[in-house]
């Protein structure tokens, strides 16, 4: 959702990463800084020599390995993280208590917390834990992520060997981590370039009423919100046990009635992918907070950048408000890019500055072009090829505009005249049909004058008239046209990607409805129906 | 036709059609060093020049890296690049050596067309007129026999086309020949003949050229050198007394044009068996004669009488095509000895009969999206194929998406097609033979929906492409229509998924509807329930309540 109160970076909008929605988000929006700084960008496939070495996770589709190159050097990205990370920064990362060890060395504030392997009995665990952390207790799996098999605020013995229980029968993850149950709330910070390049605060998953529509009903429309941000679209708030339990305990069903602006929280966790509200707090921030954060990184050699989540608690002291939670080496930075509310904060800028600060000064002027992410990785994605390299846009400045042409002129031979002689003179841009029989021009390059001189050649016998207008948002390089077979495939493939979505919800519905029929409050209530129909017979 | 020439088997059905014409060069030198093992790159540069962007490519082995444009490689020298591009100069060079080169001078661009007629006649006819520097026989006249033909020519070419610089030189008769050296090996000979037509006494000349064009479109090299039926054509057969619609006597030939350039509709036909010994030393000795070559292509006008030649010209960057793709006998494959001189390295290389997939290569180059592209290499070493003809209930039922699925999942290459008669064809290669055989059983498996009844092994020499392809059966015949077809067919299906998935959206609503009337239901019940609870009639019919459960139990 873009709430009113949430500013995009314009350079970022929506429609400039829609090819890269889902995983390769933030691989895109750092490569495209970077090759719109003017430096060389190569898409890779996972076969490629330079990732040999490199740490890398499901990267069996294109689109998280590149390299970027300026003449003296190249970087290698996974993902967010480039090759100055070490493997060993990640290993620490990925590990949870390695991660809390490093940390304490360096005196960075943590929960307090022992991890149990397999061959520790829960009784004894229990013990430990009630002897020496104390409660309440959160208890998580080691290898767990996404917030899997987290659970906080366990404020009972019985109730911790039910959590255990939970952790090693059901999921079957052998080690856990007892950790002491901080208590605050959970925020992301970005820390490249030894500063907080952003920070957001996860408001776990919730809905605000509006005294008309049912909490199902809210939930259903904040989905559909969250459809417009690219972040947030792979992540809607799923209607599961968990949430009904929780709406329960505050005394509502799925058909109660909200107040007018009463906000309901839906769970417990805040994370993102579990439908939480990422909310951008980097101003808000207190400098020794922000200085927690950066000396987390600082305390891990060789990480230099990644994710900081900490627990900050607003009632104490800044000095020792914050708990650094987890470090994220490869961090997903599409929550900082789209918040719900707030500033967007350009992480990939903070990466690239980083990694090419000679090109700090570009960030500023660069042009705001892109690149088709599909074409691009089309070679890799069908295995013909194993790198490609993107055109580079010779140019910072970017001249741009809209020509509204109307007369007899959706003829698909002009069209291409057009497109072709704007691919000879690199000029960038599309044509669109409108309904109305007018087609949309629009041009952007380098050189007003060569702008100006191709507008001559629009004109054809059939033209009446063209209107001109500046154009202001972002071009995709090179030329679409529409009956293009790649446009109508790009489409095409958007659509199927809609549709599996679909599927996937429908299936869920139905298994949600399956489920609930089964359900035992349902077979309970059944004698209980049957002798009330059959009082009512009476 | 088809059975005058013997094409390489391992470039037989290698071809996409996006190598046909210009890029044959380039696709078919970088094929041969992919096959080796040799990292290939294709990339693109802009040529402010022309304002075009055009494609090159690099190949690389164990850190040495070699650039390429089309056929010219980097390690011709600038000097000798020099000295071919200018055919004076290239005849000095010649001359030095002592080859027999065409008598003649060169005139620079302040002499006047008249000085140039006089020397003509110094010369005597017949003459030759051509630019100094050109390429693909453009502006080159030749059996000039009048000044007054000279004149005209003069206007032509140094007016019309803007060669001011030009040659003229006495017209050496005899057959011209095409032949290729590199590394000072002659590796294969072409001769070119005008393009002609042979009668078969039942079609008009009109016809036989329509006929011989279709076979020029499948030959990759001569696929856009249609013969143009022009002014210049008409005259021609007019001056031996015919018309297109005329029926010549079955086997007798007819010339179209006196130019027997390829591009004008000429035909290249291999003659390298005709090179006597005298002429092989006289090639290799022009190809010495001037440092820096790598490779060439050598223009002799041979004297068989005389078993003498002499050089008309030396080209940097020859076709080919020519040699690879002859209209009369055999192809000699001049690619592989053009990788053996740049790597030599991989001249015992077990080659893969693999062949890489050109058009998506070359796509997000045109599209510019990227302008570099590296290929996937190759498993290496010449991988066993079969070819499997499935009959049954196969087509409609999936069958070729499943085969698809197994064979990306067994690593083999190949492809799988339908048949018009409802068969389907699964060709598949890969390095182990066992795996290769024991698809067959996958074959007479299928999908769940086939019922498979025959499966026929046959072995497969033809190369395969690299990865697994479903075919499309039509030929390439109109591939125009067929484009247009398949982009219709995208909108149909795109309106199809539109319609799917509005559905899908209803349907999902309708079971949440169902869900949350489930949900409601069960509230009021409950709300039912509580009331019962505590109304009298529940409390009065507990005894009859106990009683119904006692006989039950009973």
């Amino acid at each position: 959702m873009k709430s009113d109160q949430a500013v995009w970076l314009p350079h970022l909008s929506g429609k400039v990463v829609s090819e890269a929605l889902g995983h390769e988000l933030c691989a895109y929006a750092v490569a495209l800084e970077g090759w719109r700084r003017g430096l060389t960008l190569k898409w890779y496939t996972k076969d490629a020599e330079p990732f040999q070495n490199m740490m890398t996770w499901h990267v069996d589709a294109p689109g998280k390995l590149f390299s970027l190159s300026s003449e003296e050097r190249t970087h290698y990205f996974f993902r967010t993280r480039g090759d100055r990370v070490s493997n060993e920064a990640v290993t620490i990362g990925a590990d949870k208590e390695r991660t809390k060890d490093v940390l304490a060395k360096a005196g960075v504030p943590v929960p307090e917390g022992n991890r149990f392997s397999a061959d520790v009995s829960i009784d004894d665990i229990s013990n430990e834990v009630s002897a020496t952390i104390g409660f309440p207790v959160v208890v998580k799996p080691i290898d767990g992520s996404f917030g899997r098999g987290v659970m906080t605020n366990i404020q009972t013995i019985k109730a911790l060997k039910k959590a255990l229980k939970y952790i090693r029968n059901q999921l079957h993850f052998a080690d856990v981590l007892v950790e002491r149950y901080v208590p605050g709330d959970e925020y992301r910070f970005y820390v490249a370039g030894d500063r907080v390049a952003g920070a957001i605060k996860r408001i776990p998953a919730n809905v605000v009423g509006d005294g008309i529509n049912a909490i199902e009903t809210l939930i259903a429309s904040k989905n559909d919100e969250r459809k417009h941000n690219p972040r947030l679209i792979s992540c809607p708030i799923q209607i599961d046990e968990e949430v009904r339990r929780f709406i329960q305990k505050q005394g509502y069903t799925l058909a109660s009635i909200p107040e007018e602006g009463e906000r309901v929280f839906l769970r417990e966790k805040s994370n993102i992918s579990l439908g939480g509200d990422p909310v951008d707090v980097t101003d808000d921030m207190h400098p020794a907070i922000k200085q927690t954060a950066v000396d987390a990184v600082k305390a891990v050699p060789a990480l230099y950048h990644g994710g900081v989540d900490l627990i900050i608690d607003e009632n104490k002291p800044p000095q020792n408000a914050a708990i650094i939670i987890e470090l994220n080496p490869t961090a997903q930075i599409g929550s900082l890019l789209y918040p719900m509310q707030g500033h967007a904060r350009d992480i990939p800028a903070a990466i690239i500055d980083d990694y090419f600060p000679e090109t700090k000064r570009m960030g500023a002027e660069k042009s705001t072009f892109y690149f088709g992410f599909n074409r691009v990785l089309e070679p890799l994605q069908n295995n013909s090829s194993i790198m490609t390299k993107v055109s580079p846009v010779h140019t910072t400045k970017v001249y741009a505009k809209k020509y509204t042409v109307s007369g007899d002129v959706q003829d698909i031979h002009y069209h291409r005249r057009l497109r072709d002689q704007a691919l000879t003179d690199q000029l960038h841009g599309f044509i669109n049909n409108l309904d109305n029989g007018d087609i949309e021009v629009v041009l952007a390059g380098g050189d007003q004058e060569q702008l100006d001189r191709f507008q001559a050649l629009l004109m054809g016998s059939e033209v009446e008239h063209i209107n001109t207008e500046d154009w202001l948002q972002p071009v995709k390089i090179g030329f679409d046209i529409q009956s293009d077979p790649n446009k109508i495939t790009d489409e095409m493939n958007k659509m199927k990607q809609e549709k599996i979505q679909l599927e996937k919800e429908k299936s869920r519905a139905e298994h949600q409805y399956l489920k609930y029929q089964q359900s035992r409050s349902w077979k309970l209530t059944l004698p209980l129906r049957k002798v009330l129909n059959y009082i009512k017979r009476r | 036709m088809t059975n005058e020439h013997e094409w390489l088997p391992h470039l037989e059905d290698a071809i996409p059609k996006s190598a046909y014409g210009k890029k044959l060069s380039m696709y078919t030198i970088a094929l041969e060093a992919w096959r080796r093992g040799i990292a290939v790159k294709f990339y693109r540069v802009e040529d402010p020049e022309e304002n075009k962007s055009r494609i090159r490519y690099s190949l690389s082995y164990q850190g040495r890296e070699h650039k390429f444009e089309s056929s010219r490689g980097d390690l011709l020298t600038q000097e000798a690049y020099d000295v071919c591009d200018d055919k004076d100069l290239t005849k000095q060079y010649l001359s030095k050596a002592g080859i027999p080169v065409p008598e003649g001078r060169r005139f620079t661009e302040d002499a006047a067309d008249e000085e140039i007629v006089d020397y003509t006649q110094t010369l005597g006819d017949p003459v030759v007129l051509k630019p100094i520097s050109e390429n693909g026989g453009k502006g080159v006249f030749a059996d000039i026999r009048d000044a007054e033909d000279m004149r005209k020519a003069l206007i032509h070419v140094r007016q019309e086309l803007n060669y001011r610089d030009v040659i003229v030189e006495k017209h050496v008769t005899g057959e011209e020949f095409r032949i290729f050296i590199v590394g000072h090996e002659i590796i294969g000979a072409v001769n070119r003949t005008p393009a002609h037509i042979v009668g078969d006494g039942i079609s008009s000349i009109g016809e036989l050229i329509d006929k011989k064009n279709k076979e020029k479109r499948g030959n990759p090299n001569l696929f856009k050198s249609a013969i143009e039926i022009d002014k210049e054509l008409l005259n021609t057969i007019q001056s031996k007394n015919y018309t297109l619609n005329s029926i010549p006597e079955s086997g007798h030939r007819i010339f179209l044009r006196n130019k027997s350039s390829v591009s004008m509709g000429g035909d290249p036909n291999d003659v390298t068996n005709r090179v006597t010994s005298q002429m092989k030393d006289l090639a290799t000795k022009s190809y010495k004669s001037i440092p820096g070559l790598d490779l060439c292509g050598l223009d002799m006008i041979v004297d068989e009488e005389n078993d003498s030649g002499t050089i008309i010209e030396v080209n940097t960057k020859p076709m080919l095509g020519l040699h690879l793709f002859p209209v009369k006998g055999s192809a000699r494959d001049v690619t592989a000895p053009i990788i053996d001189y740049y790597f030599p390295e991989t001249i015992d290389m077990e080659k893969t009969n693999l062949y890489f997939d050109f058009d998506s290569v070359l796509e997000p180059l045109k599209s510019r999206s990227t302008d570099m592209v590296e290929v996937t290499s190759p498993p290496l070493g010449r991988l066993y194929t079969q070819r499997y003809i499935v009959s049954g209930r196969v087509q409609g039922v999936g069958y070729r998406k499943w085969i698809r699925k197994q064979a990306l999942q067994h690593q083999l290459h190949g492809y799988t097609k339908n048949k018009k008669d409802g068969k389907v064809v699964v060709v598949v290669a890969g390095s182990n033979e066992s795996d290769v055989r024991a698809f067959k059983d996958i074959c007479a498996q299928g999908p769940e929906k086939a019922q498979v009844e025959k499966v026929k092994a046959k072995e497969w020499e033809k190369p395969v492409k690299m990865g697994f392809e479903i075919k499309k059966e039509s030929s390439s015949k109109k591939r125009l229509k067929e484009l247009e077809k398949q982009l219709q067919k995208e909108k149909n299906d795109k309106k199809k998924i539109a319609r799917e998935r509005s559905a899908l959206d209803q349907e999902k609503k309708a079971t949440k509807q169902k869900l949350k009337a489930l949900e409601e239901e069960k509230e009021s019940l409950q709300q039912e329930y509580m009331a019962l609870r505590n109304s009298r009639v529940w409390r009065y019919t507990r005894p009859l309540r106990n009683i119904s459960s006692m006989t039950k139990r009973s």
